[in-house]
């Protein structure tokens, strides 16, 4: 036997198992060139069915002039091997002497794989023929291309798989989640109304007036939850309009503690703020975030002083909102933005994980940026970078 | 002497609703927020009856009923935001003895709670003072 070839198939196995597809197949050729000779080597891959092959690897091998691989080259044959699914050979008409260029030596190989299908061309100017013992090495050789591929689609599948169960656990999650948001303003709204509709008891005034006052608290609760989530569905989709006006922030998010204070007497939120100009922004969506970023503090971080700070930067506005809570654990804040995520262990808590996604979402939709720093010494602190000037060209994807 | 009722829930206004309502009915109220206070509590004060939230922070609902199984017989309604079958078997088999699943009207809960009372009590040390037939019942301690 020809340890030579032995050698060569050998090492050709050894290149596979690498998670770089086209490094692997460099490998491969590497391996390949010292026992076969040729100046072309292309593979085209039709990754879905009917879709036409492309080209997405050629390299030259070239024995002097002909530098770039030319993908051209293998077409017509490429469409052969597909049509018929086996080896096709096509050696040139008439030899010439002038020009090797003119006469190639064409063999096309199938690669069957799985979900795609693919043709290895391997293309050999002048000469001479391909023989026997080169087809059946030519043969390995595609069969190991063949594996690269099936493994590089079995890696992009599984990727695609981990995404989909990811979002898939998070929606599952997303439901558990609204059952219970729903479930508590309905429980109290159920609760303090049958109260009321006892025909064996007469509250008092005051009674009255507090019963009815938590059916009515809670009634908006569910109001905010159910516009949370039509908010959430719509940003998704970016269907949600964006009214651009010139507007103070300053005075904005003034005006929205002072309505907060009224609704939660205890808090404490400091707001400091350096001269800024007007910026163009959607108010209402603007107070949105604001507001939920201070709920956020007061839900994660109760009993925390709550500081809002405003940093005048030429040519956008800086928004800090800190906390001195016991902060988030790191793993969790690359997640916080993304639409469902909740940080675990917080059942108790009321939330639906959509808060930070919509927050996210209309300050993208300002050009702006949204980040968060936190550390169980330091608090949380979310930034907000909002520009001053809106492009001229206002419009979503 | 009025019967005595703890109620844990981690929602205050789950507490206010019970308390306001049960006080109507003549029993004395006392709460807790979580499962640990509930133990604490309890142990120190024993009620007549025990009105228990499954989902709650520190020891939920199953856990705490668990532990009060350890030293106390006393009659458990687990309140429960699940419906579901598996919630209901495992709060029956943690040694509940009755529960009700959030949203409830009160009408329903006090109903409960006088029936879950009623059932207990042949198995005081005091007799037995009320008579009952069909729909006549005659309670002599009322």
């Amino acid at each position: 036997m020809d340890t030579k070839i032995l050698e060569v198939i050998s090492y050709m196995i050894d290149s596979v198992a690498q998670d770089n597809w086209k490094t692997a197949i460099d490998d491969l050729v590497r391996s390949l060139r010292k026992i076969f000779v040729l100046d072309n080597l292309v593979i085209y891959l039709s990754e879905k069915k009917g879709s036409p092959p492309e080209a997405i690897y050629a390299r030259s091998l070239g024995r002097g002039r002909q530098a770039e691989a030319d993908a051209a080259w293998g077409e017509n044959i490429t469409n052969q091997v597909l049509a018929t699914g086996k080896i096709v050979q096509s050696n040139p008409q008439m030899t010439t002497d002038n020009d090797r260029v003119l006469s190639p030596y064409v063999l096309g190989l199938p690669l069957n794989m799985l979900e795609a299908r693919g043709v290895l061309v391997l293309i050999r100017f002048g000469g001479p023929e391909f023989s026997p013992e080169q087809l059946y090495l030519a043969k390995i050789f595609a069969a190991n291309v063949t594996h690269i591929f099936e493994r590089r689609i079995f890696r992009e599948n599984l990727v695609q798989f981990e995404s989909v169960k990811l979002q898939t656990q998070l929606q599952e999650d997303f439901i558990a989640t609204i059952s219970h948001d729903f479930n508590t303003p309905l429980g109290f709204i159920k609760g303090y109304t049958t109260s009321l509709l006892r025909s064996d008891i007469t509250w008092d005034k005051e009674t009255t007036q507090e019963f009815l006052t938590i059916i009515d608290e809670e009634t908006d609760q569910l109001i905010n939850l159910i516009g949370q989530m039509l908010d959430s569905a719509r940003l998704k989709n970016g269907k949600l309009p964006m009214d651009f006006q010139p507007i103070r922030i300053d005075i904005m998010i003034r005006d929205l503690i002072t309505r907060l204070f009224s609704r939660k007497k205890e808090a404490v939120i400091d707001l400091t703020s350096e001269k800024i100009p007007p910026i163009q922004a959607d108010s209402n969506r603007l107070v949105q975030v604001f507001e939920n970023l201070i709920d956020n503090a007061n839900k994660y971080a109760p009993g925390s002083a709550i500081t809002v700070s405003i940093y005048n930067r030429i040519d956008h506005i800086l928004v800090d909102v800190a906390d001195k809570g016991p902060g988030i654990p790191g793993e969790h804040i690359p997640y916080l933005f993304e639409r469902f995520y909740r940080v675990p262990g917080q059942s108790e808590k009321r939330g639906t994980g959509l808060g930070l996604f919509i927050c996210k979402e209309i300050v993208d939709a300002h050009h702006g940026n949204i980040s968060v720093e936190s550390s169980s010494e330091q608090g949380t602190i979310f930034h907000i970078k909002l520009p001053v000037h809106q492009p001229t060209v206002i419009g979503r994807k | 002497m009025a019967k005595s009722i703890l109620v844990v829930d981690d929602e205050p206004r789950y507490l206010r609703l019970l308390e306001a309502n049960l006080q109507t009915e003549g029993f004395e109220v006392v709460t807790a927020s979580d499962g640990e206070e509930a133990i604490e509590k309890f142990t120190f004060n024993p009620t007549d009856l025990i009105m228990l939230d499954v989902m709650m922070p520190k020891l939920d609902g199953f856990s705490t009923c668990q532990r009060i199984r350890q030293f106390s017989s006393v009659p458990i309604i687990m309140l429960t935001a699940k419906g579901e079958e598996q919630d209901r078997v495992k709060g029956l088999d943690m040694g509940a003895d009755d529960y009700l699943v959030k949203p409830f009207s009160i009408g329903e809960l006090l109903a409960r709670v006088r029936a879950v009372l009623r059932r207990v009590q042949p198995m005081d040390n005091t007799p037995t003072r009320v008579f009952s037939h069909g729909d006549l019942r005659i309670d002599q301690a009322r």
